[in-house]
């Protein structure tokens, strides 16, 4: 419990750090949120009232704690490109982006395993090569180019499947069922996109950790006991072969995102990734600021969550 | 420990198809034709499909593909193996000493990289290039920034494991000075090690490279990049599928060679 | 009588890239039911890869290549792989050296033992872990009920092998391997674990094939003894036997081997004669007798072919040209 305790203050001081960071980054940038008034038509003491107001000709450290009060609040800004607050863009995008993730990491997580488990055990197998070969190969490929490869095959050969966007329906307009399938339709294949990727990682940690694991004396004695290799494999082996899994879970939150922005871009999904896209091409600050602090949330709970779960497995660990 | 004893199919096939790659891009300015930049009379070579004239076809502005993918090529291997070799050097030296001195120092140097491999880094380098620009060299560094850390941990401990080795005891034993210890002693043996870790890393780099001048944040155009003629061709796809078909081939044969250089090569540590 | 098990001429191979490895070259055994077996010999040569050709969990590339396992009548080189898993842990049970490595790390004991009871007898989890908690207590560990939920890590060496003698006993098979059971022991517990399996031997009635290097543990244990050398058995007798009146050179040097001490005070009249040299490259045995590089009395009749086995007076088998003659 202490460790755990300890874990999270260290977390949270991370947090604050992250945070610090972030602020002096876009204090450091050149130019400020005046800028976009500038004209040769405005007159310069106008535009020093204009700074003087918005408080960007303060010190590093007054404009910092001006920062954290107004984010704690929850008040994150106003977008310069969209006229809007940050808070409503984020509260549009953040569901979205959510139910890629979520699903993608679902997808990869089972997919992967199962291919690992299976590579791992038959490594010196044909299959088993093949898989490795398989995994490696799709490790290799840019998320884009999968993405623009699936779009090709499916919905400009085969049209089955939409190439972009959420939804064709409006929502309430067909009643749940028709509107969740076409959702659904839409979701496919970015889903894929990012869970087969994030699977070909997996299944390798796997596989790698399976084939050392499967060499143990204990899986030996699994086998001489008479248990039936489905409970070798999936109770005796996976879950030692897991451990590393565990730690990979806390990585995926920061590469999903990262792979995730690309994808978004490609399916023109109204994510979080989208939002960061069209923020950078407009140099919208506000937004990006709040975006980095999202992905400093959710890397900080891929974080804990790895931390849990290595615990939660690790009998080892778990009674220190 | 020679190379030859690595009797992994992969890795053979991926040796060959890199020096391949190499060969073709170093010597790029003696076998193209047409300048990669400049657009070769558009309103007649214009979108025009893989010819004798033009191997892999000519984009929108009729620039000659095959050109714009080995220049790419260049930009792309160049910024991978800066980013590697720069991220080696740093992460070694720092983990080195980090895993030979130990202690208290071993222990600050580590949280700090503890605390660097958990921010979100991919996020603070587009921040950091959306912000201060997006050159080449900006690139580099962000790259280099982020991706050292992997490198020190390594290092450091391989150092621990061999710093217990008779070898390094005799060395201390003799009073070698502590910076030939670790120059002449450790760093040979910590090698391999680095290398095969660095070989597969550049396979992510150029991934992560490809996809920033993707969404249009790595290299600016006109210069090519392979990442940035996907982009330019995906508005094209399904009909004009060579402008990104080649370019996507092209960092696909990379980064596979790579890995199954670098998976190789593991197995010759093992 | 029958035998319970009866190995004829069982060859073990490991088909490598440079080579085969003929870890079991042709071995004869037979164990009888409520009899101890030893089979000793130094390291490598082959007698724990005896005893997993037994229970069919050669690790690849092993293969076993040909002759017979008939236990309980039944060739089981025949059987298939879900036979097979029917007899093993419920008709033999096996004990591992290493107790730390033979236990899953993530797993509890007491779910380690019940969980082949539950396998091997329609039983619901409450009947396995009250069978579990009995089998507990028979091995003599301490606190039971609390160390049912504990995981290996928490436990000592020896009560870890207490564990394994557990698990291998589960389903009161009729024959159990035990490869070194004591080796990674320290030397207090070794007896303890030792007398543990004596008694536990009777009170089940089972059979124990025994592997060993420790001359000790074999005066202690065995019934019977076979020694292997590379991959073959080179002589087999009764445990007073072999110490009395060993007849192949190399149990004699394997027996010279062996500390002793002298408390009469007065002069030893034994002293200890290493074995000279190392257990042979298994991929290029010698041509002939494998022994013949490091025997004394070997002469040149001995690299021209490997000596037949023959039964000597009072039911020895010894396969050694020199030891015919003498």
């Amino acid at each position: 419990m202490k460790i755990l305790f300890n874990r999270i203050i260290y977390l949270i001081v991370l947090f604050i750090g992250i945070a610090i960071i972030n602020f002096t980054l876009f204090f450091m940038s050149p130019g400020d949120p005046t800028n976009q008034y500038f004209s040769p038509k405005v007159k310069k003491s106008n535009l020093q009232i204009l700074k003087q107001k918005m408080g960007v000709d303060l010190p590093w450290h007054k404009q910092l704690k001006n920062w954290s009060l107004h984010t704690l609040k929850g008040d994150l800004g106003y977008s310069w490109s969209k006229h809007r607050p940050v808070k409503d863009i984020l509260k549009e995008a953040i569901p979205a982006t959510l139910q890629l993730t979520i699903f993608a990491l679902f997808i990869n997580l089972i997919i992967g395993s199962l291919i690992g488990i299976f590579a791992g055990i038959n490594s010196n197998r044909l299959s088993g090569k093949f898989l490795d070969i398989l995994t490696l190969t799709i490790y290799s490929t840019p998320v884009f180019l999968l993405a623009l490869f699936l779009i090709y095959v499916f919905s400009q050969k085969l049209q089955i499947l939409p190439p972009s966007g959420m939804d064709s329906l409006r929502f309430g307009e067909s009643g749940f069922w028709l509107t969740f399938f076409d959702r659904m339709r839409h979701i496919i294949l970015p889903v894929s996109v990012l869970g087969l990727i994030g699977a070909a990682t997996t299944s390798r940690y796997v596989q790698e950790h399976i084939k050392s694991v499967i060499k143990q004396d204990y899986i030996r004695m699994a086998f001489a006991k008479g248990l039936s290799l489905k409970r070798i494999y999936f109770k005796h082996a996976f879950k030692n072969a897991l451990l590393p899994v565990a730690t990979l879970i806390g990585i995926y939150f920061p590469f999903l995102l990262g792979s995730a922005l690309i994808v978004e871009v490609v399916f023109a999904w109204p994510g979080m990734g989208r939002v960061t896209f069209e923020a950078i091409s407009s140099k919208d600050y506000p937004v990006l600021m709040a975006v980095n602090m999202i992905a400093a949330i959710m890397v900080i709970s891929g974080n804990l969550i790895s931390d849990m779960l290595y615990r939660f497995i690790d009998p080892r660990i778990r009674i220190q | 420990m020679s190379i030859f004893k690595i009797q992994s199919f992969q890795f053979w096939v991926g040796l060959s198809v890199l020096c391949l790659i190499i060969l073709f891009i170093s010597f790029s300015s003696f076998i193209i034709k047409y300048d990669p930049d400049v657009q070769n009379n558009p309103a007649e070579n214009r979108l025009k499909k893989p010819s004798w004239k033009f191997c892999f076809g000519t984009d929108k502005f009729g620039r000659d593909v095959f050109s714009r993918v080995l220049y790419g090529g260049r930009i792309s291997l160049l910024i991978a193996v800066s980013v590697v070799l720069f991220s080696a050097i740093i992460g070694s030296f720092y983990g080195a000493i980090s895993g030979y001195f130990g202690g208290w120092l071993d222990q600050i140097l580590m949280r700090f990289v503890d605390l660097l491999l958990s921010f979100p880094i991919i996020f603070l380098a587009i921040t950091c290039m959306a912000l201060f620009g997006s050159g080449h060299l900006m690139l580099i560094i962000v790259l280099t920034l982020t991706s050292w850390m992997d490198v020190a941990r390594l290092v450091r401990a391989e150092v621990l494991s061999l710093k217990q080795r008779p070898f390094i005891l005799k060395a201390k034993g003799a009073g070698l000075k502590t910076s030939r210890i670790i120059g002449r002693h450790l760093m040979p043996n910590v090698f391999l090690t680095v290398f095969t870790f660095s070989i597969i890393r550049m396979a992510d780099i150029i991934l992560i490279e490809s996809a920033l001048s993707f969404i249009g944040i790595g290299t600016q155009p006109p210069t090519a990049s392979w990442g940035s003629m996907i982009n330019d061709g995906k508005s094209y796809l399904p009909f004009e599928w060579w402008i990104t078909f080649f370019p996507g081939i092209a960092i696909l044969c990379t980064t596979m060679s790579l890995n199954f250089i670098g998976h190789g090569l593991k197995t010759l540590r093992e | 009588m029958d035998a319970l098990l009866k190995i004829q001429l069982l060859k073990t191979q490991f088909h490598k890239k440079h080579g085969i490895v003929k870890a079991v070259d042709g071995v004869d055994l037979k164990i009888h039911q409520g009899e101890t077996l030893s089979l000793v010999g130094e390291s490598g040569c082959g007698k724990s890869i005896t005893g997993l050709s037994i229970m069919k969990l050669v690790p690849p590339p092993g293969r076993i290549v040909a002759g017979s396992i008939e236990f309980k009548k039944r060739n089981i080189l025949n059987l298939s792989e879900k036979q097979m898993s029917k007899i093993r842990g419920k008709e033999i049970g096996l004990i591992l050296q290493d107790p730390l490595s033979a236990l899953n790390p993530v797993i509890t004991v007491g779910e380690q033992i019940s969980e082949v009871i539950r396998t091997h007898f329609p039983v619901n989890r409450k009947e396995a872990k009250n069978r579990t908690l009995d089998l507990m207590e028979k091995v003599q560990l301490p606190n039971v009920s609390s160390l049912y939920d504990s995981y290996p890590h928490q436990l000592s060496g020896g009560l870890r092998q207490r564990v394994l003698i557990a698990i291998a006993l589960s389903c009161s098979p009729s024959l159990v391997i035990a490869d070194e059971p004591t080796t990674a022991l320290d030397v207090s517990i070794q007896s303890q674990i030792l007398s543990l399996l004596k008694n536990l031997k009777k009170e089940f009635q089972i059979s124990l094939l025994l592997i060993t290097h420790d001359f000790s543990v074999v005066a202690e244990m065995a019934d019977r003894v076979a020694v292997m050398y590379a991959g073959k058995i080179v002589e087999q007798a009764n445990t007073f036997d072999i110490f009395t009146n060993p007849i192949h050179p190399y149990t004699k040097s394997l027996l010279d081997a062996i500390p002793k001490l002298d408390f009469s005070g007065k002069k030893k009249t034994k002293t200890i004669v290493p074995l000279k040299g190392a257990v042979p490259d298994m991929m290029n045995l010698p041509d002939g007798c494998t022994f013949y590089p490091r025997c004394s009395i070997a002469d040149e009749s001995c690299q021209k072919s490997y000596p037949k086995g023959f039964l000597s007076d009072g039911g020895k088998f010894v396969s050694c040209f020199k030891a015919k003659l003498a």
